[in-house]
Formats: C-alpha cells, sequence, structure tokens
C-alpha cells in the first residue's frame, strides 16, 4: 500500500513543484537559500516573474544635492537655482544631520540659516533624527536689492509647504507634525563667485 | 523530503507576509498637540516661538555661530527690500583694500572737531585779582561722524577726555575733569595782578571706529583741538564807604 500511494503521488507532486518553482523564485530574488535539507531540489530558477523592486518599497537613502549649473551664474535666474537648492540642501540635511554642504551655502551673518542648522545639529548630537518634512519651494516674488555697485544680491518671497513629519529625539520620544506651509523671506547674494544664503526670515 | 519541500513553502508562505509588514518606516503617531506644522527648519528659524511640548525643542540649542556683526567684515551695505533688510558684506574680499588703522587716524586728525566751550565765572569778561575764578566747560559729548574710507563705510566717534586751560597769564593746568559751574568750584584760577588776559581751554579727543557694523575698535593717539581766548579783564577790588 505504501508502494501503490507512493506510485499515486506524481501528479500531486509535480502541482507541489509547480507551486515551489514560483515561490522559491521570489525566495531566490530577494537572497533567500532554498532549503539545505533537500539535497534533491536542484532546481534553478529561471523564471521571469517581476517583483516589486526593493528600493520601490523601502525609503531610499538620501543623496546630497549637487549645485545645479543654473545656480553658477550671477543673474536672477541664478539666484532662484540657487534659493531652490537651498531648500534641496535643507531637506537632505534634515533627514540626515549632515549640514555641512547647508553651512558652507550659508553667509557668516545669516542668523536665520545658523538657527535651522542649529536645530537639525541639536536634534542629531544626542542621537535623534528626523523622518519627512519635505520643503517644496514656490516663489512668490523676488526682488534685486538696490546697493552699491559691488553689490549683487536678491531677495525672495516663498512659500514653502513641507510634508508631514516625525521627530525622534534622542531618548526615544516622538513628535508628529502636520504637513503645513509657511511663508519665508529670504536674501541671496553674489559672493565670491558664488551664491550664499543671506537672509532666512519667517514671515 | 516531501515533508521538507512542503515546509519549505509553509516557511516562504509565512516569511513573505512578515517582510511586507516590516516595509513601513512610520510609526502610529504619538502627538501632534503643541506641534508646529512648519518642519523642523523653519520652527528653528523661529528660534523657539512655538516650542513642541516634549523632549527635543527646535531652536533652542546654543547658537555655535557668531551673531551677525561678529564676524570678520571689513565693511558692510545695510539693504532695505520689500521684504528684507539686511546688512550685506560687501568688503571682506580681496578686490576691496582692507582699512587700516593708520587710515583711520589720519581721518581723525582731519576731522573737524569743535573746540570746547569755555564758561568763565564771574561772566562778562571782568574778574577780581585774587579771587577764585571759576573755569569750566560743557563739552563732554562724544561726537559721532560717519565718512567713506576705501569705498567702505567708517563710523567715528570722537569723546572729549582731556582739558588743558590756559588762564593767560602764564599758568595753565590740565584736567579730566570738564569743571562745574558755581558753587562746585572744581577749576578755579586766581589772577595775582590786575590786567587783560586771554584765558582758552584745549580739548583733546580720543577715538574709536567701526567699519561699517563690525566691532568698534580704539583709534591710536589723540587730536587736540584749541579754543579761543576769552577777554578776561582781572581788576582789584577798591574799598569804598557807602553811605545809607
Amino acid at each position: 500500500m505504501r508502494t501503490h500511494r507512493t506510485a499515486g503521488g506524481p501528479p500531486a507532486l509535480g502541482l507541489l513543484a509547480a507551486t515551489l518553482a514560483l515561490l522559491l523564485s521570489a525566495a531566490a530574488c530577494t537572497g533567500d537559500d532554498p532549503d539545505p535539507r533537500d539535497p534533491s531540489s536542484t532546481w534553478s530558477p529561471t523564471g521571469t516573474m517581476d517583483l516589486p523592486s526593493p528600493t520601490a518599497t523601502e525609503p531610499a537613502e538620501p543623496t546630497e544635492p549637487v549645485l545645479p549649473d543654473a545656480a553658477k551664474q550671477a543673474s536672477e535666474d541664478g539666484a532662484r537655482a540657487f534659493i531652490t537648492y537651498y531648500w534641496d540642501l535643507i531637506n537632505y540635511a534634515q533627514v540626515t544631520g549632515d549640514v555641512k554642504a547647508l553651512k558652507a551655502a550659508s553667509g557668516p551673518s545669516c542668523e536665520g540659516c545658523l538657527d535651522g542648522i542649529q536645530g537639525i545639529r541639536d536634534l542629531y548630537k544626542d542621537g535623534g533624527h528626523a523622518e519627512g518634512g519635505d520643503y517644496a519651494v514656490s516663489f512668490e516674488k523676488v526682488n534685486r536689492l538696490k546697493g552699491s555697485s559691488s553689490l549683487l544680491a536678491f531677495e525672495a518671497l516663498l512659500t514653502v509647504a513641507n510634508t508631514e513629519q516625525l521627530l525622534v529625539s534622542g531618548d526615544g520620544s516622538e513628535q508628529r507634525s502636520a504637513a503645513g506651509s509657511a511663508r519665508m523671506a529670504v536674501a541671496t547674494q553674489w559672493t565670491d563667485d558664488s551664491w550664499q544664503m543671506e537672509v532666512m526670515d519667517p514671515q | 523530503m516531501r515533508a521538507a519541500v512542503i515546509g519549505s513553502v509553509l516557511a516562504i508562505l509565512v516569511a513573505i507576509p512578515i517582510d511586507m509588514s516590516s516595509a513601513d518606516p512610520m510609526p502610529d503617531p504619538t502627538t501632534d498637540a503643541g506641534v508646529s506644522n512648519n518642519g523642523l527648519w523653519v520652527d528653528s528659524t523661529r528660534n523657539g516661538d512655538q516650542p513642541p511640548q516634549q523632549g527635543w525643542v527646535p531652536g533652542t540649542g546654543s547658537a555655535a555661530e557668531p551673531a551677525a556683526g561678529g564676524f570678520a567684515c571689513q565693511g558692510a551695505e545695510q539693504v532695505a527690500g520689500e521684504f528684507v533688510d539686511h546688512a550685506f558684506c560687501t568688503a571682506d574680499r580681496d578686490d576691496l583694500p582692507a582699512i587700516t588703522a593708520a587710515d583711520v587716524q589720519r581721518a581723525f586728525a582731519e576731522l573737524k572737531l569743535p573746540a570746547g566751550t569755555l564758561t568763565i565765572q564771574p561772566p562778562d569778561g571782568l574778574t577780581l585779582v585774587n579771587f577764585k575764578t571759576n573755569f569750566y566747560t560743557t563739552s563732554t559729548t562724544p561726537i559721532s561722524t560717519s565718512l567713506t574710507l576705501l569705498g567702505q563705510q567708517v563710523t567715528l566717534e570722537a569723546t572729549p577726555a582731556s582739558f588743558a586751560w590756559n588762564f593767560g597769564d602764564g599758568k595753565s593746568t590740565s584736567t579730566t575733569e570738564p569743571g562745574a559751574p558755581y558753587p562746585d568750584l572744581t577749576i578755579t584760577h586766581s589772577y595775582l595782578r590786575k590786567g587783560d588776559y586771554l584765558p582758552s581751554l584745549s580739548t583733546t579727543y580720543t577715538g574709536r571706529y567701526r567699519i561699517a557694523t563690525g566691532p568698534w575698535q580704539t583709534i591710536p593717539g589723540t587730536v587736540t583741538i584749541d579754543g579761543p581766548g576769552q577777554p578776561l579783564q582781572a581788576v582789584e577790588a577798591q574799598p569804598k564807604l557807602v553811605g545809607y
């Protein structure tokens, strides 16, 4: 009887093997090893089943924004591009704690910039971090500031819309803020062949 | 073997839901109360206007960076726009020459500083021999002026620091006190002989300067301004009999 039951097994085993093949292909794509307890499992994954890319389901590692060529121009368009780049740096620094580039793009007298940088430093220095909270910038108005001939500076009134943000402090306590928006007055100055943020004032 | 295969399938079937459930990186909200909705950066730039209720508070850390004006800027330009009003540093670069203390000292020496006002009591240019004639000045207020040096705005401040009282009879004295009106006699002189004199006051100023909104720095040296002589007649009091 035992022999008969074994002889009647192949169709069932075939179905099972097909299921296994499908699942193993999924397992292979995610890096799981075949069960080592089954030495006869010599099936090689050759299927073409598409699984969601791991990068599509996991948050991408933030990369430091690169100063665009447009932001290297001593013009209003250059100033606009720089301001946008600066907010990209803010977004990057918020979720990484890396404020080096942000500080380099900030003028030494930009108190709002320094306050913002200090806020990020304070959060990260005790082991805290931030998630989300990306700012999207839209320009309401841009003016060239009138000064001496050696001054090239633009002011801008911005609306910055931020996404929901989670702040996790070093002791593990969490604070979540909803999406919102704020108006910011900024000014940038062309100094030593590059733009620097000089004013960062919430309105 | 079949049991092993089934075991593998079950293990995979169990493993997949577990992997999927761990894909959500955002835990449930813990609190919103008291938290601004403008995010970490904007809240930090507000410098603690609306701090969250617990744990870390944005913008309240001690500022590790120098405040505005505390950095090395040789010249700044105050510019007011529609949205901002800011001192832009325009002169800490190679294209503008640095202002030296000697430059400022030269400018300080050329300043048109006023001579101190000399007041003599008794008034009206008449005093008595062997009488404590009182001298004082009210010119004690620092004088501030702005000028442009090497294309940069420089503010000079001159303060009367010492006074040389020349009494016109060959005697003089120097004080840091400006003297005081009667009856507080602090600077007096007694003329020994009758005659006409031209007492005068020389005021010595010390100075300090700042480039744009930078820190104040002392100007080396002093500037002395000699005031004009004031006619003063010293007379002898003569006894007279007066009948009532």
